[in-house]
């Protein structure tokens, strides 16, 4: 019968963080190409950061408005702001996806 | 017609109030106890006899502890998992509530703001703690993007800053809006299929259309939601290049 030879512990432990590594790094390649596919996660995301962005932006300036009585400055002020607010998380998940997209496609072409 | 919003009340099936706070046990209450327990049943039985080839409850168990943790390892990095167990609650819940909604006679306690949105601040407030944990008051600069006109700030970071303050709200508003817009949908149209007389085969047809859009949208918030936390999270871990 065989008998088990030592473990060296820490040549387990490096080859183990080796194989994490490099399935991490599959994961987010196989990832990149994943997200391109769902668009209508994409649209499900995206769609609603504008309306939030406006009704809030709007609401608390109402608000403020009542709290305050400068209306209706801060309602204008706020609808503004809420605007941008909401167009740049679309911008930024956007552009997430843009890098991704990227990351996809060097992928794609270092393989073919 | 029936109304398509009483799907929504919310019933107390055992009044119950302690110095004058109404702590009732209701529909909803016993809808997230019944999702939370399914969630735990499906663990339990998968993961109660563990085999090296697996059988269809551990399947079911793995794919759904792999999807999230690609899900954070792509979003949000390795260093992320160590808040797996609270981002796959949140997930499991989620999913679990959406699909359970999906059941007749059921109750969607997702299609409730205050549900959603107790989840979303949990995770909102968990998050800008780890960014301030992480970064000190550099988490701060995130609000300041480098690079422009110093009176640009006038106006770029009140925008920072609500943008930031709006992310809890647009992720309980996007998944409560969808489950109760479908659902909502659902009952509108098969309400028509009775109206109609002969004619509602064709509302008909469109409500077994829209059940299977409606898993599939059921299925997709939960993962959408759950990948937003771990964008966001990706923020509060690494700072802004």
């Amino acid at each position: 019968m065989p008998i088990n030879p030592p473990i060296d512990e820490a040549a387990l432990d490096a080859r183990l963080a080796e194989v994490r590594n490099a399935r991490d790094a599959e994961v987010v390649r196989a990832d990149a190409a994943r997200t391109a596919g769902t668009a209508m996660g994409i649209g499900l995301r995206i769609g609603i950061e504008l309306v939030v962005g406006v009704a809030i932006g709007t609401g608390g300036g109402f608000a403020l408005d009542r709290w305050l009585h400068t209306a209706p400055w801060l309602m204008i002020l706020g609808l503004i702001i809420g605007f941008a607010a909401g167009l740049k998380n679309v911008f930024r998940s956007a552009d997430e996806y843009g890098q991704k997209w990227d990351a996809a496609d060097a992928a794609d072409r270092v393989e073919k | 017609m029936a109304d398509p919003l009483h799907q929504f009340v919310v019933t107390k099936t055992i009044p119950l109030a302690i110095g004058g706070v109404d702590i009732s046990f209701t529909n909803a209450s016993a809808w997230m106890l019944i999702v939370s327990g399914a969630a735990a049943v499906l663990l339990w039985l998968g993961l109660r006899k563990p085999q090296l080839v697996p059988g269809r409850a551990q399947s079911a168990v793995e794919m759904l502890y792999e999807v999230v943790d690609e899900t954070i390892v792509s979003s949000a990095g390795p260093e992320a998992r160590k808040f797996f167990p609270l981002i796959f609650t949140v997930f499991m819940f989620i999913l679990f509530a959406n699909v359970a909604g999906l059941l007749p006679y059921s109750y969607t306690v997702t299609s409730q703001i205050v549900v959603t949105f107790t989840i979303a601040f949990i995770a909102f407030i968990g998050i800008t703690l780890v960014g301030i944990a992480n970064q000190g008051f550099g988490f701060l600069r995130m609000f300041a993007p480098p690079g422009v006109p110093v009176a640009m700030y006038l106006i770029l970071t009140p925008i920072e800053i609500v943008s930031y303050f709006i992310r809890p709200i647009s992720l309980s508003v996007r998944l409560f809006a969808n489950m109760m817009a479908g659902h909502v949908l659902l009952k509108v149209l098969a309400g028509f299929v009775v109206t109609l007389g002969i004619f509602g085969a064709i509302p008909l047809l469109v409500v077994v259309g829209m059940t299977a859009l409606e898993a599939l949208v059921a299925v997709l918030q939960a993962y959408v939601f759950t990948v937003l936390v771990c964008v966001y999270l990706n923020d509060a871990l690494h700072a802004h290049h």
